[in-house]
């Protein structure tokens, strides 16, 4: 992936974040389309990107449709920096190594928002909400990079 | 343990904190004049997709809601023939008895274009803000009922809090009873009036509406009804699950009550910075 392509990527995942993705809830749980790209950017470029991306999208996300989540851009930050830092540490080109840093960045997002936004519910929201959702997103999203891969013939992620 | 401190002097690590401390100060200063503009802006530039969305969506179930629309309609027409003769009837006697008459309350209606994910908090997005007069915790209601307050009016689009999302509360009072609680949304989502006196007339299927009581949400909306009441030794209260008579489910269009309350606390000023925050 181009540097020059990411701001349309992200700009897309933003919109089908708000258009297919909310569409595709299962027992209320949606897939986060956003964190996917977060976590494929801070992949293929590293912690500054990741970092700067993860910032963005989470004041995108933040702007766009939270009230009280000022925690977002911090989320972000976070996700992208140590996903980018450590996750390219190890072997990530594999799919099953993909859906666990998916998995733990969808956990590590929802934890920091739900540390601000209401802590005295962080078990019950980390068990009912944000775990379905990372095991969801990660599903989703390592079935849509292998679909991609498959459609242009190479690997997004090396 | 060793602790390695070349962590510190990578580039990537800068960076990192400075964006990390840019986070912590917009978490503390809440939201700032730069992210009310630029929440307008993405409104602008998200809202017609998301506005495509809905409406596809919306295709789908036009068909199946037409049917059933006819069938209500039907209904209705023999429901509000019966209701003219009763508003005849309280006309006067609400004359007879000298009551303040109460206006209706003008409406705005609006189209739900998104529903905000409950991981990030919940509730929906309608596709109307404070351009068209909305202000922040102005009443939201559907036919059905009570749908809930807005939280956030921008330009052209509000957030609007549901009654089914956590940390909602709203000052209720049960039909016929007249026993007043707040009804809160618990984290599992399901709907309770809590802290009703233990001896209180009450009954599954009695109608709960709004009070009035906070004076942010108008007196004698319709919430739902009672559908099962739990005790609670320990509080010395009972606490009672409702069902609401709104479909959040297929929630497409709403309607906001930007008339200003009759008494105590009001909207805020429309289209002030304060109104978006």
């Amino acid at each position: 992936m181009r540097r020059s392509l990411l701001g349309i990527v992200v700009f897309a995942a933003l919109i089908l974040q708000v258009t297919l993705f909310a569409k595709i809830e299962i027992f209320g749980v949606r897939p986060d389309g956003v964190l996917i790209v977060l976590v494929y950017v801070a992949l293929a470029f590293g912690a500054i990107v990741g970092s700067v991306v993860g910032f963005l999208v989470g004041l995108a996300q933040f702007a766009i449709m939270s009230t009280s989540l000022a925690s977002l851009p911090l989320a972000g930050t976070v996700v992208g920096f140590a996903v980018g830092r450590y996750g390219t540490k190890i072997m990530f080109e594999s799919y099953l190594v993909q859906l666990v840093i998916i998995f733990a960045s969808v956990v590590v997002f929802d934890a920091i928002n739900l540390l601000w936004s209401a802590p005295g519910n962080f078990t019950w929201s980390l068990l009912r909400w944000s775990l379905p959702a990372a095991a969801y997103t990660a599903l989703v999203g390592v079935a849509l990079v292998i679909v991609l891969e498959r459609a242009f013939g190479m690997r997004l992620v090396t | 343990m060793r602790v390695s401190w070349n962590v510190l002097w990578q580039k990537d690590f800068p960076v990192f904190v400075l964006l990390a401390i840019v986070s912590i100060a917009l978490m503390a200063a809440g939201r700032v004049a730069g992210v009310n503009t630029l929440s307008n802006t993405l409104g602008y530039v998200f809202l017609p997709f998301e506005v495509m969305s809905s409406k596809l969506e919306s295709l789908s179930l036009l068909y199946q809601e037409n049917r059933a629309l006819r069938g209500r309609l039907a209904e209705v027409s023999r429901e509000n023939m019966a209701l003219r003769e009763r508003v005849y009837e309280n006309d006067r006697l609400t004359g007879l008895l000298d009551f303040k008459s109460i206006s209706p309350v003008p409406l705005k209606a609006s189209r739900v274009v998104a529903e905000i994910d409950q991981r990030l908090g919940g509730g929906i997005i309608v596709d109307a803000g404070y351009d068209a007069g909305l202000a922040r915790n102005m009443a939201v209601v559907s036919p059905d009922g009570l749908v809930g307050l807005i939280v956030r009016a921008g330009r052209s689009i509000s957030t609007v809090k549901r009654i089914i999302d956590p940390g909602s509360r709203v000052s209720v009072c049960l039909e016929p009873s007249r026993v007043t609680g707040i009804l809160r949304a618990r984290s599992d989502g399901l709907l309770y009036v809590d802290w009703v006196a233990p001896d209180a007339d009450v009954q599954p299927g009695d109608t709960v509406v709004s009070s009035g009581l906070g004076s942010v949400v108008p007196k004698g909306i319709l919430v739902g009804e009672v559908k099962s009441i739990q005790e609670d030794p320990s509080k010395f209260s009972l606490s009672l699950e409702v069902g609401s008579f709104v479909n959040f489910k297929r929630l497409e269009e709403v309607f906001v009550l930007i008339g200003r309350p009759a008494f105590g606390i009001e909207p805020e000023e429309i289209g002030s910075p304060e109104a978006t925050r």
